[in-house]
This record gives C-alpha cells, structure tokens and sequence, in this order.
C-alpha cells in the first residue's frame, strides 16, 4: 500500500484545529515577563513571555493593544490573558493576548537596578575616574563579535573619518553565558599587548537577554580598571547598559563609537584651512607692524634735517658749560669768603643787641624787688607777729596764753595772747 | 622636514607655530621661516589625509596578529 504523505499546509491546518479546539486553550490566563517586545507601526504588539526556564512567543492585536494603559517594556512582569493558536506561514504557535496587566518588574530589570546602585555608590561612574580619549588614536581595539554588524559598522565609520588610525579586532563574545568571561578575557588581553590606545567595547542591538553580558558586575569592574580607556558602544541609543557607565565614554550603537574615537577628515581639513588663514593673518599684521615701525623712523625730523642734531647739541654744550662755571672751586671759594665777612658782622651786632637787653632786664628786676621788700611796709609801723616761728595771719592760728614773738622794724619782743576777739563776717 | 612625521605630531607642531606667529612678539626672519615651515606641515597634514588608503585592519586571534576579513 502506498503511503499517504501530508503535505505541510495539511499538517500545519490539523495542528492549529487542535489548538483551536483544545478547551484549556481557549482561555489561558498565563503570567511572565517581557522580552524582546515590539511595538508594530500598525499597532501590534509583538513579544516573547518568558520565565527561568520556558518562553512563548506572542502577539496582541491593534484592538486590544490599544487598551493597555501602561507601556510594555522589556524586562517587565505582566499577566495576560488569551488563547493559543498557530501561525500557518511560520509553523509557530504563540498566545493571542487579548488583556495584559502589569504586575511589576521583572528579576532582570531588578537586578540591573541594584547592580548600577551598587557599583554607582562604590565610585565606579565617577566623572574623576573617567580616562582621555586620545584625540589621534593610533590603533583602535575593537571587542566584538568579528561576523557581526557591529564590527562592520565601526570599520566603515572609522574609514570614512580618519583612516590614519588602524584597528584591531579582538574577537569577542558578546552573548551567551560565556561572554561575560569572554570579555573580561579581552580586555585583560588588550592591555597586556599595550598595541591599542583606545578601546571600542560593544555589540549591535539585541534582547535584553542578549545585552546582558553588559550588565555583570565582573564586566563592569574590569572595564573599570582597564588603563587603556574604553568606548562603550552597546545596542541601540535607547539601549543603556551598566557597561556604558562604568566606560569612560558611552556611545549610542557601535557607528557611534566609531565617530567619538576618531576625528573626522572633514572637520580637519577645515581646521588646517582655519590654521593656514591664521598664519597668513599673523604674518601680514607682523609685516604691517615692521612697515609701520620703518616710517615713522624714516620719517624721523632728523633725517629731514640734519642741522636740528648740531643745534640741539650746541644748545645743551652752552648750558653744561654755565653749570661747569657755577660749580667751580675758585668761585665756590670766594663766596665763602663774602659769606665769612658778612656772618662777622651779623655776630658784632648780636653781642650789643644781647648786652642791652640784659641790662635793661636787671634794672626792671631790681625795681620790682624794691616794691615787695617787707622791711619797707614795716618802715610805716606795721609789725610781724610769729608764733613758734610761723607767721600768724588768722585768729584761729593762736589761742589764750600763747606766746609770740612780735617783730619790728628795729627790733623783736616777746608777748603773751590775754584775750581774743575773732571778728565774724556777719559783723 | 622628515615625512615619518605622524599627522597628531604634525598638526601639534604647526599649532605651535601659528600660536608663536599670532604672538607678534617675533624676528621677522624667524616669522617667515616658522611660517614656511607651518605651510609645509599644512601641507604634510593635508596630504597625509587625502592619500590615506583604506584603514588597516588586523585581528588577534590566539596571540596571533592576522589580517581581518569583513
């Protein structure tokens, strides 16, 4: 008997009528997280479910895409629900979610958090840390996977900017659960071989499955201690990995690398034009200076006239001749001698003028002295009274039954106070 | 003027040059000889640009430096 053979669209049609017809897959209510999610110019969600150890593709429609309040991101949990079916064109079976929620984030996302908080806490995205990139490298060490775009991308980018430079290219794993070793390997390598003065690490645009390398701390700690500086250049522009901030530059994809690790010819052809107008400039104000300088020497009143030096000459000869007179010693001398005379003469008159004055000083003196004498009140009758030697010119300096001396103009007697009569101001 | 010389040493070189002419303070022979001599790094810059062929690529794989194929 001949054997029946199926054709593929036959089969592909008995699949999906199970799955169509399969009760528990009418109505699934599925839970896990988002990963490589698309969403569709048209409307569409496209994703990948995925927990520890399974995933399923999936597919949401416009209609009810529309209706989900939160944007779906990779890494975030969610819970769904929906029904299975096959695509016929692809052979593959997948979810049709008609309601998606949003349950939290997803490990990946959460441990990518933590890390970046870690490591930033630590110091290892300080802006000090950060190494110059050189402005003309030498040779670029590019860390990617050799068959990619990216490698591709940064050769051409490279090539059309400053193909000065060379490149060499450490093969390196940039996905899979060895390219966290891999590329820790690399860098140790690079630095070893000291060929490269700049490093561009990266990889084109993935899953943040496939970004992940990226994100691992052995990665992130020997990008850190690398001493030759590194472009981080992973994914796309929105993609940011823990690598970018550790890196001492970060650029958007791997194109992007390329352009901040070398200069571009365009830019520097402008730059040597700019440079070769500056020279042009500075010479001729230079020369401008000198031709400036030279006229007004050459236009100089002596050269016009030659007799104005002879004159200016003659003119300071007959003035240091006059000051040569002046300062002579024979002249000097003899006004010594006219200043000698005329001091004498000024001495002659002082003496006089002093003696006159003195004279005339101690006449006034003796005059005064012959007013005050007491001896000539005492000359009218008028006696000095002293007790035990003391003058008394008070009542109150002496009482009844002192004695006092009286004193007179001619002679003295003693005498004893009978009574006292003092005299108040009242009276 | 050596032709080894690398376009960074070149280029630093001429921007010494412009810096000290724009300066002023020069002999004017000493002005145009560093100015002949920053048009001729102009011009070693300039070609060294022009004339670049495509960029050298090698690959280290196993200690071994080889010649890359895209």
């Amino acid at each position: 008997m001949d054997k029946q053979y199926l054709t593929v669209t036959a089969l592909t049609k008995y699949i999906k009528y199970k799955f169509d017809n399969d009760a528990h897959l009418k109505n699934v209510l599925l839970k896990g997280e988002i990963s490589n999610f698309k969403h569709h110019s048209r409307g569409h969600f496209y994703l990948t479910l995925k927990d520890d150890n399974a995933q399923i593709s999936a597919i949401m429609f416009a209609s009810n895409s529309k209706k989900v309040k939160f944007k779906p991101e990779d890494g975030m949990s969610v819970t769904v629900e929906g029904y299975l079916s096959v695509y016929e064109r692809t052979g593959q079976y997948q979810i049709y979610i008609t309601k998606m929620n949003e349950t939290g984030l997803g490990n990946l996302y959460v441990a990518f958090e933590q890390l970046k908080k870690d490591l930033e806490k630590e110091g290892l995205f300080d802006q000090r840390h950060k190494k110059q990139i050189p402005s003309f490298p030498k040779n670029i060490a590019v860390l990617t996977s050799p068959t990619g775009a990216a490698v591709r991308d940064i050769i051409h980018t490279v090539n059309r900017r400053f193909p000065l430079t060379q490149i060499t290219v450490y093969p390196t794993l940039v996905q899979g659960e060895y390219a966290k070793d891999n590329i820790v390997e690399q860098i140790k390598k690079v630095n070893a071989n000291n060929r490269c003065d700049v490093i561009i690490l990266g990889r084109g645009g993935g899953s943040i499955e496939d970004l992940w390398p990226f994100n691992e701390e052995i990665v992130a700690r020997e990008i850190f201690s690398s001493n030759i500086p590194i472009i981080s250049s992973v994914g796309h522009e929105t993609d940011f990995t823990i690598s970018d901030f550790v890196a001492d530059l970060r650029a958007p994809t791997p194109t992007g690398g390329a352009e901040i690790a070398v200069p571009s010819k365009e830019e520097l052809f402008k730059y040597l034009k700019t440079l070769n107008t500056q020279s042009d400039n500075a010479l001729k104000r230079l020369l401008k200076n000198r031709k400036r300088s030279f006229k007004k020497v050459r236009d100089s009143i002596i050269f016009h006239d030659p007799m104005r030096i002879t004159e200016a000459m003659s003119n300071k000869l007959d003035y240091l001749t006059q000051k040569l007179k002046i300062l002579a010693p024979i002249a000097r001398i003899e006004q010594a001698k006219k200043d000698l005379v005329s001091l004498d003469k000024q001495l002659g008159n002082t003496y006089q003028d002093i003696l006159n004055q003195k004279t005339n000083q101690f006449k006034y003196i003796l005059n005064t002295l012959k007013h005050v004498n007491p001896l000539n009140i005492m000359e009218k009758g008028y006696s000095l009274t002293k007790k035990e030697g003391k003058i008394i010119k008070s009542i109150n300096d002496i009482t009844q039954g002192d004695l006092v001396d009286v004193n007179l103009k001619d002679g003295a007697f003693k005498a004893e106070v009978k009574s006292l009569r003092k005299e108040t101001e009242d009276e | 003027m050596s032709k080894e010389k690398s376009f960074e040493e070149a280029l630093e070189e001429l921007e010494t040059l412009v810096k000290e002419l724009e300066n002023g303070d020069i002999e004017l022979n000493d002005a145009v000889e560093k100015y002949n001599k920053g048009m001729e790094l102009s011009k070693h810059c300039h070609t060294l640009l022009k004339d670049a062929e495509e960029v050298i690529v090698k690959m280290m794989e196993d200690n071994q430096l080889k010649d890359f194929d895209e």
